[in-house]
């Protein structure tokens, strides 16, 4: 259906990506009455924009945990993440991981957790902003990621809400400030060059903001043919909804919810001032917030208050037009009836329309990088492809970049541009897809590739199956050193002793094993 | 590949959606008409609410005009000159259920009185429901401290006898309409406090609930729009079970006050049968057992009707 990537996928010399998720020493411990389990232990790696980053492994070796650490949505108790620095975006959500709980550790299953109430109030405060708006999540099973009682439209719609308010009512207000000499003028484009309709459509459409009327107004020049037709079509589909709405309050609501954004997104970055900035440029965000908040804060107080009243007129024509934007994304995740799934209930619908309405959920507010755990796991294999090729065709169209969690290797190869090889909490191999499948380095690597079962294993004679001897340890005590020596065919006196550095043995190519190099991790 | 994308099958959008929620609520009645003991409850709970509606429109159409001001009477007085005259079918409807205290009919003075009775209970109902599913909701859902103490003031709540502890908080503040209605507010909510908060905690650990949180949500967010919707359904069917016991407890503290001997209430079914308790001992049994019936049989149909409302409203339940 579709090949592994190619040479394309590798950066050109000149063009230089951009980091956009970035994990540092990522430690996550379960304190359990049995024992410490350290289920992550130092994990690195970083993923660029636009990229599709794999993270491989048995079941058990902590991929779904990187997953959750990354949102810091470890189930706590027992989970908690200990150490290291997660950067979206530049942003550390970890940078007071210390101060949100002092853990004293007097045995294996002693373990005292003294939590600071109000650092993990502001944290998870922070964590909220940042949730949804900057990274989305695509969860295993999707049956049980929907919420039962709420109508999937409801869903879409209240993601939309929660962070995107200046840009509805951006769009809404460019709608009404529409004249109709614009549209005039486009059917006259349109009809100079019938052609290319599709390309002047796009360019107005985002030259207005009405990028989700796009496939509507497409749809009425494709249906009708005269001019007066067009127009009537044209007006009535702006105006739609817009009658009731008065203006003025829409771009009070907007000013108000941008001046909430900008106070938010300060906040934000002096949260963040633990993290290597200096003392005045700390004082030079606390000095805009409070100018902010003197010049706007004021203003905005009255309108707080005649926001109750006149709020519920706004809210609705928010709402509307949030539900234009869920058709939108709903029609994005190749769902053909867009209408009807607004308006069902999630056990109304398949498993594969489950799964998309999960990502038009994680798309609504439009992140810049999306997680997907495991999320065809669930589905059979023809729908699999649907959503592997969906996830894949977002990429590109939207150009958010994907951590794709997954046990499969097929899957890896199809759909990744980087692979991060994940054994008992550690990353053992990192490189691009093409090179790792085609020259592992870690022996890991080498079992896990070989033991993919081909028809040829059947066929000729004397040839098994290929598996790793043993099984994944137990990460209460794990093995000394590099956790894989006792399964690991090459291992050395040193292996049991001390662990291995992820080190770079090329330009792309990361492992960790002591037989590519002697670096010892502290 | 990125053209497929944005022009899958954009369809012009109809008028649907208001016809498919009728669809729904259709396909909900008909399933529910299914269970016929359901269906009789249903009804007669709705024409005790249609009397009382009826009666608050106005009472004439009942043809208890002329009974508002005979009805400030003082229980509990015997008159051997007056004693109340057994059930009569032959002549006016007025007397088919006899009469009462100082020949009082019964049966228009009991629908009269039903207004009384259902307005309030269901005031206190939904009020100490909203209260408590809030209050059991927030326990559930932050734990803690909270948690700790909201559970441990309703196990103080029920170790208490209901009816003897709203009778104590009434005895407090005063015989009035209005402070048995808060006193049984307060008896109330803890039931449902209990209940949404087991529920809130069951939904709190679901994927969904973290999906919320992945995609942003804050916390009451989270609660308002996640877990008290899921929460609900068993609370509706709390509700229909209370408004049962509610008008039973209700009646009940009006009709030891009316025994007590005070004075000066509108007619509440339970004063009403507090008015013909002294009767009893010389055999004539109607204004007890008349009104008493009365309530019996609400509170049979409203429990009916929640049982049936169970199999119905939730969307989990029903395929």
């Amino acid at each position: 259906m579709y090949s592994i990537q190619n040479s394309e996928d590798k950066p050109k010399e000149n063009e230089k990506k951009e980091t956009y998720l970035k994990v540092e020493n990522l430690v996550t411990n379960f304190y359990t009455s049995r024992g410490i389990v350290k289920a992550l232990d130092k994990v690195s790696f970083s993923i660029n924009k636009g990229e599709i980053f794999g993270l491989v492994g048995e079941s058990g070796c902590g991929k779904s945990v990187t997953a959750l650490s990354i949102m810091d949505l470890v189930t706590d108790p027992p989970g908690r993440v200990v150490s290291g620095k997660v950067i979206i975006d530049g942003f550390n959500i970890f940078s007071d991981v210390k101060d949100l709980a002092r853990i004293k550790v007097k045995s294996e299953t002693d373990v005292k957790i003294k939590k600071n109430k109000r650092a993990i109030k502001r944290h998870n405060l922070m964590l909220s902003k940042i949730r949804g708006k900057k990274i989305g999540m695509v969860f295993q099973e999707p049956s049980l990621a929907l919420n039962p009682v709420l109508r999937a439209g409801d869903q879409i719609i209240e993601n939309i809400m929660l962070h995107n308010r200046v840009a509805i009512a951006d769009s809404l207000i460019n709608r009404a400030n529409l004249s109709m000499n614009d549209v005039d003028e486009l059917i006259k484009d349109i009809q100079a060059n019938r052609n290319e309709m599709g390309t002047i459509l796009n360019a107005w459409c985002k030259k207005n903001a009405l990028a989700d009327i796009e496939a509507q107004l497409l749809s009425i020049f494709r249906n009708y043919n005269d001019t007066k037709d067009i127009e009537t079509e044209i007006v009535t589909l702006i105006k739609e909804g817009l009658e009731t709405v008065d203006t003025n309050a829409l771009i009070e609501a907007r000013n108000y919810y941008e001046y909430i954004e900008e106070l938010q997104s300060l906040n934000l970055s002096r949260y963040n001032s633990s993290e290597n900035i200096t003392e005045e440029t700390l004082r030079d965000i606390e000095g805009r917030i409070k100018s902010l908040q003197n010049t706007e804060g004021s203003k905005y107080r009255s309108y707080k208050i005649k926001k109750i009243f006149t709020g519920k007129r706004v809210e609705k024509i928010f709402r509307q037009e949030a539900r234009r934007r869920a058709k939108e994304i709903l029609t994005l995740v190749n769902l053909s009836d867009p209408e009807r799934i607004l308006s069902a209930y999630p056990h109304e619908l398949s498993g594969g329309m489950q799964q998309r309405v999960m990502i038009a959920i994680a798309l609504a507010s439009d992140p810049k990088l999306l997680i997907a755990d495991e999320a065809t796991t669930a589905l059979d294999v023809t729908t699999q492809a649907q959503i592997l090729k969906l996830i894949k065709n977002l990429n590109q169209y939207v150009g958010a970049s994907i951590l794709f969690i997954t046990h499969d290797l097929a899957v890896i190869a199809e759909m990744c541009n980087k692979v991060a090889v994940m054994y008992a909490g550690n990353i053992v191999e990192e490189g691009f897809v093409l090179e790792i499948f085609d020259k592992p380095k870690h022996p890991y690597t080498v079992g896990l590739l070989g033991a993919i079962p081909s028809p040829q294993v059947k066929s000729s004679e004397g040839l098994k199956l290929k598996t790793i001897k043993g099984s994944v340890p137990n990460l209460i005590t794990p093995p000394t050193g590099c956790r894989f020596h006792p399964r690991c065919d090459f291992a050395m006196p040193i292996c049991s002793q001390s662990k291995p550095k992820l080190i770079n043995i090329n330009d792309n190519r990361k492992v960790a094993c002591f037989l590519y190099s002697t670096e010892v991790d502290a | 590949m990125v053209e497929e994308i944005g022009s899958a099958g954009y369809e012009k959008t109809l008028p649907r959606r208001r016809a498919k929620r009728l669809d729904n609520a259709k396909s909900t009645f008909r399933l529910f008409i299914k269970n016929r003991t359901a269906l009789i409850g249903m009804i007669i709970t709705i024409a005790y609410f249609v009397i009382a509606v009826i009666d608050y429109i106005d009472p004439r159409w009942l043809g208890v005009e002329n009974l508002s001001t005979a009805l400030l009477f003082v229980p509990g007085h015997l008159a051997n000159s007056e004693l109340p005259t057994p059930p009569n079918f032959s002549g006016s409807w007025w007397y088919y259920f006899g009469t009462t205290y100082s020949r009082i009919p019964i049966l228009p003075v009991m629908l009269g009185a039903l207004k009384y009775d259902l307005t309030y209970t269901v005031i206190i109902v939904f009020i100490g429901m909203s209260v408590g599913v809030i209050i059991g909701s927030m326990a559930g859902f932050y734990g803690g401290i909270l948690d700790e103490v909201v559970m441990r003031i309703t196990d103080i709540f029920f170790s208490l006898p209901f009816f003897v502890f709203a009778l104590a908080i009434v005895y407090v503040l005063g015989f009035s309409f209005q402070n048995v209605v808060i006193a049984l507010i307060i008896v109330w909510w803890p039931t449902y406090a209990r209940l949404t908060r087991g529920l809130a905690l069951e939904t709190k650990s679901l994927k969904y609930i973290e999906a919320a949180k992945a995609s942003g949500a804050s916390g009451v967010k989270t609660l308002f729009s996640h877990i008290i919707p899921n929460v609900l359904s068993p609370v509706y069917v709390q509700i229909s079970l209370d408004l049962g016991s509610v008008i039973q407890i209700f009646a009940g503290i009006f009709f030891l006050i009316g025994a007590l001997g005070s004075s000066s209430f509108p007619l509440e079914i339970g004063y009403l049968l507090s008015a013909g308790l002294p009767y009893l001992s010389i055999g004539i049994w109607w204004p007890v057992i008349v009104p008493a019936l009365f309530l019996l049989l609400f509170t049979v149909s409203v429990n009916l009707m929640g049982d049936g409302l169970r199999d119905v409203l939730d969307p989990k339940l029903r395929r």
